[in-house]
């Protein structure tokens, strides 16, 4: 064997076989990072969020000059049948008149008139063992937004040199409702359950809801103005565009969120893309410089096939050394990743604080596996060149 | 493989002219154990026969046959085995590796079918007067030594035929002696037949049979 190395190495041109060498080392590392990357940082647009296990969307129809009509029961149908939609609610608006207030020891009162929403328990993120209503209560359990009390608390308390108001202090204050509608009225108690930060409305269980519409309520099943949506996957692009061609409206950054992990998808595939280019045209650069030592050497080649040789044993001189250089640029690649790796890591961490590090195996096995087929490509050109 | 059947064959190139020929258009046999010298005129396609014969060309009409089988119906896989085990061929260019040395030359061969020891070969070498040669590139050798060299070469397999193609163009009725001698006695150790052809110096053997092609 090592005659035939000896004999069949001639003519081999270093030139051509460092070429290839660099060429389809830039080519496979990039490949390699640009997906090392895209797995690094997907699950930050993708994965569950430790705070909201759950990704969701609240979606209107545009403000329109004749009014807003919500939506019909055909357009809801065509939205739940939506491939991302995983699980759709309603929200129900209160069809009678609220008026809440609030009595202070002391005389001092105020009282305005506002509104209730509901919806289905299960998109609600505040768990409270109060958010029950039977009709022989006399309290009603109420979510407002975080946002109204942040408003408070940074905006109104920090200018005017306040004090904050806890949630805990908030739950405290109790507050006067009173319903009227389809000739009742009825006083009742409110108390504050917890804050969300999901839902932008004042909710009250939909339990409660069902039953005040039907007592004090005026009109009959009107059209939801707005929708909850549970998406399966929140940076799915599909769904801007979704919303977009039909004229509805997003609430909340998670769309922004969607865009931004369709760029960067966008990225990561054009870069993936160049990579794989490079490594395309340096296996071509690999093929040539092949096929033209089989040229140079092919009376060799033919000799020692006359001598007995083997078609196996004689192109497995050239089948080692391309798939040699080609193991060496794997090596070599996956090395690259690791040490390059660590440099975006740092800043990741630093904006990302629940970045988790993952290990690089799965980029590695994407490489071994071009690693493979490169290889498998080359032995059989080979095989199919000697005679 | 006791014998090699011609029947009817002529190269292709030579299918319109009128050919007079022992071996051309005929059958006849060579057979294990016995000599053959085939005698000829440059261009009457005797490299032909043994490369037609050797399974790296066939474009020849008629048939040739090892025993009952048609050359023609044998594999490529198969030729290996026939020409590491059954066959040996002297060509007459030689195709000897000119930037491996005389020893390796032979050594590439013998690798393949561990037929020889070193120190056998290594007298070969010194019996045909090439000893000193021994670590030289064949491309710094005469065509006389490298004829030498490949004659060696051509011995170090078993095989049932062996086919020299000119074999000592390039030698001496010495030398040519010596090789007579040394192939007459390996082939009688194998049982195997002996082809020769010759454009006019013979190798000198008792031969059972010559054809004039």
């Amino acid at each position: 064997m090592k005659l035939v190395w000896k004999l069949l190495k001639q003519n081999i041109s270093m030139a051509q076989m460092a070429g290839f060498f660099i060429a389809n080392l830039v080519g496979l590392t990039i490949v390699l990072i640009a997906l090392q990357f895209f797995f690094d940082v997907n699950p930050f647009f993708s994965q569950k969020d430790t705070l909201f296990k759950r990704d969701f969307f609240v979606i209107t129809k545009k403000v329109g000059i004749i009014g807003n009509t919500g939506f019909s029961t055909k357009e809801i149908e065509e939205i739940k049948q939506a491939r991302f939609v995983k699980e759709l609610g309603q929200f129900t608006s209160s069809q009678f008149s609220v008026f809440g207030g609030i009595s202070q020891q002391g005389g001092q009162s105020f009282r305005t008139e506002m509104f209730f929403e509901s919806v289905p328990d299960n998109f609600i993120d505040v768990k409270s063992k109060d958010w029950k209503f039977s009709p022989s209560d006399t309290s009603i359990p109420i979510i407002i937004p975080k946002n109204y009390l942040d408003l408070y608390n940074f905006g109104f308390a920090e200018a005017r040199s306040m004090p904050k108001i806890s949630e805990g202090l908030a739950s405290l204050v109790g507050m006067d409702i009173t319903l009227v509608g389809n000739n009742n009225t009825q006083q009742y108690k409110g108390s504050i359950v917890g804050f969300s930060n999901r839902i932008n409305t004042i909710l009250v269980p939909e339990s409660f809801m069902a039953w005040a519409n039907q007592h004090y309520g005026n009109k009959k099943n009107a059209n939801p103005a707005r929708l909850i949506l549970e998406v399966s996957n929140i940076a799915d692009p599909q769904i801007a565009t979704f919303f977009k061609s039909r004229g509805y409206e997003v609430e909340g950054e998670n769309q922004a969120v969607g865009r931004m992990a369709f760029f960067m998808r966008v990225i990561v595939g054009i870069v993936a893309g160049v990579g794989i280019l490079i490594c395309a045209l340096s296996f071509a650069i690999l093929i040539l410089s092949i096929y033209l030592l089989l040229q140079k050497n092919m009376k060799k080649l033919q000799n020692l096939r006359l001598l007995g040789y083997s078609k196996p044993v004689v192109s497995r001189s050239y089948e080692v050394l391309s798939v040699g250089i080609n193991f060496v640029v794997l090596i070599g690649s996956i090395a690259i990743v690791a040490v390059l790796r660590n440099y975006y890591v740092d800043t990741l961490k630093t904006v990302w604080s629940n970045f988790e590090q993952t290990s690089i195996l799965r980029v590695s096995l994407i490489g071994i596996a071009i690693f493979a087929f490169l290889s498998v490509v080359n032995v059989v050109i080979i095989r199919r060149k000697i005679k | 493989m006791n014998k090699i059947v011609l029947s009817n064959s002529r190269p292709r190139v030579f299918f319109d002219l009128e050919l007079h020929s022992d071996v051309w258009d005929k059958d006849l046999a060579f057979e294990k154990g016995k000599s053959y010298l085939i005698e000829a005129e440059s261009g009457t396609g005797k490299s032909s026969l043994f490369s037609f014969i050797y399974g790296y060309r066939n474009d020849f009409l008629g048939n040739i046959y090892f025993d009952e089988r048609n050359v023609n119906d044998i594999a490529f896989k198969e030729w290996d085995d026939i020409r590491k085990t059954k066959l040996s061929l002297l060509f007459q260019e030689l195709r000897l590796f000119p930037e491996l040395t005389a020893f390796e030359n032979i050594e590439l061969k013998n690798q393949l079918t561990r037929h020889k020891s070193h120190e056998e070969i290594v007298s070969m070498l010194e019996l045909l007067g090439i000893g000193d040669k021994k670590n030289i590139p064949c491309a710094k050798l005469s065509w006389g030594q490298q004829q030498r060299v490949a004659i060696i070469r051509s011995l170090c397999q078993p095989y049932q035929f062996l086919l020299f193609d000119e074999p000592i163009s390039h030698l001496d009725d010495k030398n040519a002696a010596i090789i007579a001698d040394l192939v007459e006695k390996e082939a009688k150790a194998q049982d195997a037949a002996i082809i020769v052809s010759s454009i006019g110096k013979q190798l000198p053997l008792p031969y059972h049979q010559r054809f004039a092609l």
